[in-house]
């Protein structure tokens, strides 16, 4: 282990946990963790934000019949810790009094150490330095044209050092280092104005924003800005079209990765219940969940209850394989955890979350792709996204994107809402693009945001339902 | 229990004494309750202990922010704020903190039962809530959760603001999913507020199931313009937006925002007026004070379709050369934002009765949509998730894999007609309000 001048003692987690089961525990977490961040916002020019601050405390899950108690306490003492399992404890037998069926806490032990190698450690990179980036990430954009009117750069790093234990034998210790850096241009014209973003950042230190990418997203962003000034807004109904990576990133994410959480499926809000082994979609169609990749936002060796972080395929040549699964979702299926179990922070428990997500590479070429559409949509960029995979229906929002004649770009059109639903849009995939990309995100579910990946080539879709404003 | 006060004077001091011309700490203490449901079974119950302390700190028009969750790192905080106002850079738009104010306290923000809650008790809430929502035709999920919280928030400035207030705040909610053979289907609904009393389980249960239920039934609609009657349950990214992102003095002053430079324009139809009111006694987003500790009001938005103001914190109403309307949005790991705070819409002269406002020939009742308007052009293509087809007056069937477009001004002008009873639902206070015309489109 490198020693930083911050390098501190953590606290005990073990006794803990040997605690809370011999207050009547059948399973037992202890999870302490220690945030330190850094945020910086540059304004048109001006320093608005330099934040440093730090979140410490124990998250303690109990488990008595059937539910669950969770108790946060703040800071690092282990006494207050002690009453906190207490609380767990008194809130999970509270819980259980309306609990008709149980289920045994099962599970493997896992056990490890692991830390983020940052080639820039960002405890080590002088706030000077950060600040020099941000301006500079506001100025370029800044540079590009008159019409620029606003440019609002960020940089945030945090360190995250984290101790878990449990009942099942799981010993954990770990220290995630993230880095992000975004950019958000408003252009304005003649009584229009229009908007272009853009982030980098993955899992490691100041060098996830040195990269070339990085250091040209404030151009590229606010050249999209400016070129949206034109644009048009789109048309509504059905169309053919082809999604650039990152819309068709969230795309899966929300429309079909939401719906293979296995705490959805077991809550009967999901759609694909019950599909395992279905054909879901095309043949040319593969969608994996994989945290192990090196650097990615949404990346980690273990997930927030210590289980080892792996790759599943959601989806294998159209076929639905397997859903994701926590510690708990696994226990009541008969399976063992994927490393799915995420929480925001030490003051939220677990539950099942997407790591990196992403439709695999196919074999066409995205010219190929254009050349396939004769009267469409080329929608890019991607705003936000949600899904409702009880009814099966999902929204995504495009940035913008490009009317297509006869394989042509015709015509620059504005933000536009995508709908589907889960059951028929993997048949409508009917091309997949060579060209994988992927951007950093964050995804919220019931209340607790956490970083994600995701990722896809172009794809090219029969039909899809545009919610424009002609 | 700590004093607040007491701790905020000390890092203001601290702060002081490491160099800082100016000071404020922004503190906040408390605990928090909940309790989650899946497939009509309590899951989760949960509690925590709320604390945290932010500092901002000014040296040489230059401004530091620090925070950490542990008061007893209350004096650590004030120490990194100072030394990041030295690293940071002189920001010329930057006026300085805000003069203490007048502040008259504002009365129902605090109700000791809901303070006090116990699980067990939110566990029977939730039991009935369950049990409600169970009683519909076709449901076969109920999840939600309840939870209830108590604040003592407090802000403490070098130059003489030294204030705290006790706030709570409730909320229940139901998500439920519907399934007959092939048809899937969910619905929601919510409750919330400063006081127990507010939340009525049952009540929730019943409209969530019933949603659930009767949107089992659901047609593909035709592409076309309807007129639509939008729910209060979904004003959210109406008027709240409209308000709290909008007419959001940074967003307006940044040039971010389609109303920037819109004073005095028709924005919405003559009988509509909008408004952010801070001191409604009782409100969900009531407060004596605001997040830099500035008392807070009742600021007409749009008044009679006109636009009349923004909303402000004390660094963009500077900028703007206008006075703060007591808008600052804070937690304790920030710099102080702009937020609304109880989103009010009214329309007298618009006011019919439910039987005429339904009365179109073929429309759409929107229930529930959870996307959000374009901030820069102010154009709203979002998703109906939860919605209804209205025929010769009367609400048929649902609706689904619908989507409708439309810019948010011409939103607000097409107001025709709104319902005699107004809801509040999450910072929003508003009847079902009818639109002229609505550009929905289906799968064809």
């Amino acid at each position: 282990m490198r020693s930083h001048p911050q390098a501190r003692v953590m606290p005990d987690v073990e006794w803990l946990v040997e605690r809370a089961e011999s207050l009547g525990a059948e399973f037992a977490e202890v999870r302490w963790q220690r945030v330190e961040s850094t945020r910086l916002v540059v304004v048109d020019g001006t320093l608005r934000e330099l934040n440093t601050g730090v979140r410490e405390g124990f998250g303690i899950r109990a488990f008595v019949g059937g539910a669950w108690g969770f108790s946060t306490v703040h800071g690092g003492d282990e006494s207050a810790a002690m009453r906190a399992v207490e609380e767990a404890v008194r809130l999970a037998s509270a819980a259980s009094k309306l609990k008709s069926e149980s289920f045994k806490m099962g599970g493997e032990p896992s056990s490890g150490t692991w830390e983020t190698r940052a080639r820039m450690d960002p405890r080590e990179v002088d706030i000077s330095r950060k600040i020099d980036f941000t301006m500079e990430l506001n100025d370029s954009a800044r540079a590009v044209d008159q019409r620029v009117k606003n440019v609002n750069a960020a940089y945030v790093d945090t360190v995250s050092e984290e101790r878990i234990a449990n009942t099942l034998g799981t010993r954990v210790s770990q220290e995630i280092v993230r880095t992000r850096a975004a950019v958000q241009i408003f252009a304005h014209e003649a009584g229009t104005t229009e908007r272009a973003f853009e982030s980098v950042g993955g899992l490691g230190g100041f060098e996830m924003v040195q990269t070339d990418k990085a250091l040209a997203m404030g151009e590229e962003a606010a050249r999209r800005a400016v070129d949206l000034l034109s644009a048009k807004s789109a048309p509504a109904g059905p169309f053919k079209a082809i999604l650039d990576p990152k819309l068709a990133g969230v795309f899966i994410h929300e429309a079909f990765g939401h719906a293979c959480e296995a705490d959805e499926v077991l809550a009967k809000m999901s759609i694909l219940e019950g599909r395992i082994g279905e054909r879901v979609g095309r043949e040319i169609v593969n969608v994996s969940d994989d945290p192990t990749l090196p650097g990615l936002y949404g990346s980690y060796a273990f997930d927030s209850e210590g289980s080892r972080a792996r790759k599943k395929h959601l989806v294998r040549e159209g076929v639905l394989t397997s859903f994701m699964h926590n510690l708990e979702t696994a226990s009541r299926m008969g399976t063992v955890s994927t490393g799915n179990g995420r929480a925001t922070d030490y003051s939220h428990p677990p539950i099942v979350r997407m790591s990196n997500t992403f439709i695999e590479p196919g074999d066409w070429g995205v010219e190929e792709m254009f050349a396939e559409v004769r009267d469409g949509i080329y929608a890019a960029g991607s705003l936000y996204g949600y899904t409702d995979p009880a009814k099966g229906e999902f929204v995504f929002k495009a940035e913008g994107g490009w009317r297509i004649k006869n394989g042509e770009r015709v015509e620059r059109l504005r933000e536009v809402a995508i709908t589907g639903t889960i059951l028929e849009i993997l048949h409508n995939i009917s091309a997949v693009g060579r060209d994988l990309q992927y951007d950093p995100g964050h995804c919220g579910k019931f209340g607790q945001w956490v970083p994600v990946t995701t990722g896809s080539p172009h794809i090219l879709v029969e039909r899809v339902v545009f919610g424009g404003m002609r | 229990m700590v004093d607040l006060l007491s701790v905020g004077e000390d890092v203001v001091r601290r702060a002081a004494s490491e160099g800082a011309e100016e000071a404020e700490a922004f503190l906040v203490t408390g605990r928090r309750i909940s309790v989650e449901v899946e497939k009509g079974e309590v899951k989760t119950a949960r509690s925590e202990i709320l604390s945290g302390i932010g500092v901002r700190s000014v040296v040489q028009g230059k401004v530091g922010f620090a925070y950490a969750t542990s008061l007893s790192d209350a004096l650590d905080v004030a120490v990194k704020s100072v030394k990041n106002a030295l690293a940071s850079k002189p920001d010329p738009h930057f006026k300085g903190l805000p003069e203490p104010g007048r502040v008259s306290p504002v009365e129902g923000l605090f109700d000791p039962r809901v303070a006090d809650l116990d699980v067990a008790e939110a566990v029977e809430f939730i039991g009935e809530m369950v049990s409600a929502a169970s009683s519909k035709a076709g449901v076969v999920s109920v999840g939600g959760a309840m939870s209830a919280s108590s604040q003592e928030v407090a802000v403490v400035s070098s130059r003489g603001v030294s204030l705290s207030e006790k706030r709570t705040s409730t909320s229940l909610y139901a998500f439920v999913a519907a399934r007959d053979g092939d048809k899937s289907s969910s619905g929601f609904e919510v409750n919330s507020g400063r006081f127990l009393g507010e939340i009525n389980p049952s009540w929730v249960g019943f409209q969530a199931g019933e949603l659930a239920s009767t949107l089992l039934e659901a047609v593909r609609i035709e592409t076309g313009t309807y007129p639509m009657v939008i729910d209060p349950l979904t004003m959210r990214p109406f008027i709240g937006f409209l308000v709290s992102a909008a007419a959001n003095g940074e967003n307006v002053m940044y040039g971010r925002s389609f109303l920037a430079g819109k004073i005095g324009q028709t924005v919405a139809s003559e009988g509509v007026t909008i408004l952010d009111d801070g001191t409604l006694a009782g409100g969900e987003g009531s407060a004596s004070f605001d997040g830099e500790g500035v008392p807070t009001r009742r600021t007409p938005i749009v008044e009679r379709g006109v636009l009349r103001n923004y909303i402000h914190n004390t660094y963009t109403a500077g900028r703007m050369g206008v006075e703060s309307t007591g808008n600052a949005s804070r937690s304790f790991d920030s710099l102080p934002g702009v937020g609304s705070r109880n989103v009010i819409l009214e329309a007298p002269d618009l006011e019919v009765s439910n039987e005429d406002l339904f009365d179109v020939k073929r429309g759409v009742l929107l229930k529930l949509t959870e996307d959000r308007p374009n901030l820069a052009n102010g154009e709203f293509s979002g998703m109906v998730y939860m919605g209804f087809l209205i025929e010769n007056g009367e609400v048929t069937t649902g609706i689904r894999e619908a989507s409708f477009g439309i810019h948010l001004v011409d939103l607000l002008r097409g107001i025709d007609a709104v319902g005699r009873e107004k809801r509040a639902v999450m910072g929003t206070i508003s009847p079902p309000v009818r639109v002229r015309e609505v550009r929905v489109a289906g799968p064809s």
